[in-house]
């Protein structure tokens, strides 16, 4: 991309004026690749973020060049209610106790890039009010995780035994999740395996009802800063179409009452914001009471650039602010 | 008698039971030193592999099927945790702790959901080795029996047999390995009663099984046609000697020798296979291991913690050298343009 020499400014607020004069985008490096070019010089930035085995590298030796920012975002792990064992609530739940969220915040990262969650909406977002109600003591946070109370939970439930799949991409961070989810399950009694689908479809794939995804991992981020991005979109009746890949409610969940509350907040904050918000708080709580999710943790964004770049400006809607940038 | 009869040396009669074929063979493999010290390190191999549950409980007191993120290891007297976060600079990323060289504890480090490496490296010595046996084995049998049947009966028999294995043969067997086992991974195998689980280490057993056998099936066809025209083959058919026979007595006792020779290399390349399979995620599925699962695991790990993508990586190395080496020693051994020696 490169700057049109003849666009004039109208307005600083509409469109602020850019730094750079040419944007270069060049594709196909892994992401190991991405972060030696960066580490050479060689480019300014990786869309993807670093892997893992990298982070304590740029961490320590690029320290000035990484970018650590909050994102309204959540790695959740979506459970099929219309399958079993997860149409069965008990055993839903009881995964929800079950997760170390520490030890999957560890596969990501570690503590400095991660936060433990228990519910929907992303600190910070509108209508978010801290609650937890899957950990030893529940409450506001997650704290650890209570695996006795998931066992009785699964006994309760009637569901040990059975066979489960968890699917995931097939990247080092996603499939790391996806195999500790699997010994999570079978602690608890159930009969889990672990298939890895290429990133290309591992979006589509388990929104697809014919594929009969029992749980997954996935990963979602906001598209607007409004609490129906989160809780209607990814959990609302009108979200769920069976047969097609643009299913985005991938727990195909659909509960009357709660869709119902998410219509009148949906209808309330076109005038009342701050009343929609409260009633969005309501619902984060009641989806995450019906466990059609595991709500892993919500993730920080690393930006790793390179040396000459200045002026690095962060978007939790759109990101690195690129033509905010400039380069030296 | 002459007295050149009197010297004559008594050939006539039955040979010293040293000096038939199997016995020479035995003689000629164990001056092989070579063979003899690569069998030992097969052998090696084995043992301690079969062991992986003794080592696991007893020593290391690990579970290596269990992820272990949180878990807690001792190093030179401390307790450290097995996937430490890091706290320098930024303080982002957690990488699993090294080689420890303490048998009892984390002896070869930790992978990425903190299990112990060496655990899993024997563990998955006994799904490596157990799939490249049965493989060849059923490589070596099926392969046998084709063989034999497109050799003996010749004609159109042999005509589409031979047909059937150059298609097999046309695909690159990596890629026909793949094939089937994208399509069987994620579902039962199902064929009339018989039932093979999707996470069954049978069927990468049955996929590396069946694409090799064109690998036996063609030199030992070569063999039983070159055997139809030898002399004793002939006469024994002049002398009226059934089919059953013929393959029993004539047949199978000399193709027997060249899928002996085979059987070693076939095991080796299947362990490979198996080892590409599984690296690829549809060979062996988690939790279970072998040492394809393992280098995969460790391929994330390479720049920080290399030990656990190159151990299982030397070990298919060794194991692989040390059944070529053999296989060599036993071709060798089995040689029969070796003469008789010593016969008094």
């Amino acid at each position: 991309m490169k700057r049109n020499p003849y666009f004039k400014q109208w307005s600083a607020a509409a469109q602020p004026d850019g730094y750079v004069d040419q944007i270069t985008e060049s594709f196909g490096l892994t992401d190991e690749a991405e972060v030696t070019e960066i580490e050479n010089g060689q480019g300014d930035w990786m869309l993807e973020q670093p892997p893992s085995d990298r982070l304590n590298e740029i961490g320590t030796k690029y320290a000035s060049q990484v970018h650590i920012s909050d994102l309204t975002a959540f790695w959740y792990v979506p459970m099929n209610t219309n399958l079993p064992p997860f149409n069965n609530l008990k055993a839903r739940q009881a995964l929800s106790y079950a997760v170390d969220r520490n030890a999957t915040i560890k596969i990501f990262g570690g503590t400095n890039l991660a936060t433990a969650s228990c519910q929907v909406l992303p600190k910070g977002f509108p209508g978010h009010k801290d609650y937890c109600p899957y950990t030893k003591n529940p409450g506001a946070h997650w704290s650890a995780p209570d695996l006795a109370k998931a066992k009785a939970l699964v006994k309760a439930s009637g569901t040990a035994g059975q066979k489960v799949t968890v699917v995931s991409s097939d990247d080092a961070v996603n499939k790391a999740v996806a195999v500790y989810l699997q010994s999570v399950l079978n602690q608890l009694g159930y009969k889990a395996k672990v298939k890895p689908i290429s990133a290309n479809i591992s979006f589509t794939y388990p929104k697809n009802t014919k594929n009969k995804v029992q749980i997954n991992v996935q990963q979602w981020y906001q598209d607007y800063p409004a609490a129906s991005d989160f809780l209607y979109i990814l959990f609302g009746c009108e979200s769920f179409h069976p047969g097609s890949d643009s299913s985005i409610n991938m727990a195909g969940f659909c509960n009357k009452k709660i869709n119902a509350k998410m219509h009148q907040a949906l209808k309330v904050a076109v005038t009342n914001e701050q009343r929609a918000n409260a009633m969005w708080s309501q619902i984060d709580r009641m989806v995450t009471d019906q466990a059609p999710m595991v709500t892993l943790f919500n993730p920080k964004h690393v930006d790793f650039v390179s040396k000459r770049v200045g002026n690095f400006t962060f978007s939790k809607q759109f990101y690195w602010l690129v033509a905010r940038s400039w380069v030296q | 008698m002459t007295e050149a009869a009197a010297s004559a040396p008594a050939l006539v009669g039955a040979l010293p039971s040293e000096a038939s074929p199997w016995g020479l063979a035995r003689r000629r493999l164990l001056r092989n030193r070579l063979a003899l010290f690569m069998l030992g390190v097969f052998v090696a191999i084995v043992l301690l592999s079969l062991a992986a549950p003794i080592y696991a409980h007893d020593v290391a007191h690990t579970d290596p099927f269990r992820s272990h993120l949180d878990g807690t290891t001792v190093v030179n007297g401390k307790r450290v945790l097995v996937i430490p976060q890091s706290t320098g600079g930024l303080g982002i990323g957690a990488t699993p702790i090294g080689p420890t060289w303490d048998l009892h504890h984390y002896f070869l480090g930790a992978d990425n959901q903190g299990r112990d490496v060496a655990a899993r490296l024997l563990y998955g010595g006994r799904n490596s080795l157990l799939i490249g046996f049965f493989a060849a084995l059923i490589t070596c049998l099926a392969g046998t029996l084709i063989g034999v049947v497109a050799g003996f009966f010749g004609g159109i028999t042999d005509g589409v047999i031979s047909r059937v294995l150059e298609i097999v043969w046309a695909f690159p067997v990596y890629l026909f390995a793949i094939c089937l086992s994208v399509i069987l991974v994620n579902q039962d195998f199902v064929f009339g009663p018989v039932r093979v689980g999707s996470g069954s280490i049978a069927l990468p057993i049955m996929i590396i099984g069946i694409v090799y056998i064109p690998y036996v099936a063609r030199p030992v066809r070569g063999e039983v046609l070159s055997l139809r025209r030898r002399e004793f083959v002939e006469a024994a058919i002049g002398l009226g000697a059934s089919r059953t026979r013929l393959l029993r007595k004539d047949v199978l006792p000399n193709v027997a020798t060249t899928v002996i020779v085979l059987f070693p290399l076939v095991m080796a390349i299947a362990m490979l296979t198996e080892a590409a399979l599984s690296f690829l995620s549809i060979g062996v599925q988690p939790p279970d291991a072998s040492w394809g699962t393992i280098i995969q695991d460790g391929k994330d790990l390479i720049r920080t913690r290399p030990a656990v993508a190159l151990a299982p990586g030397l070990a298919i190395a060794l194991t692989v050298l040390a059944l070529n080496v053999l296989g060599d020693g036993i071709r060798d051994a089995l040689d029969p343009r070796a003469k008789v020696r010593g016969v008094r």
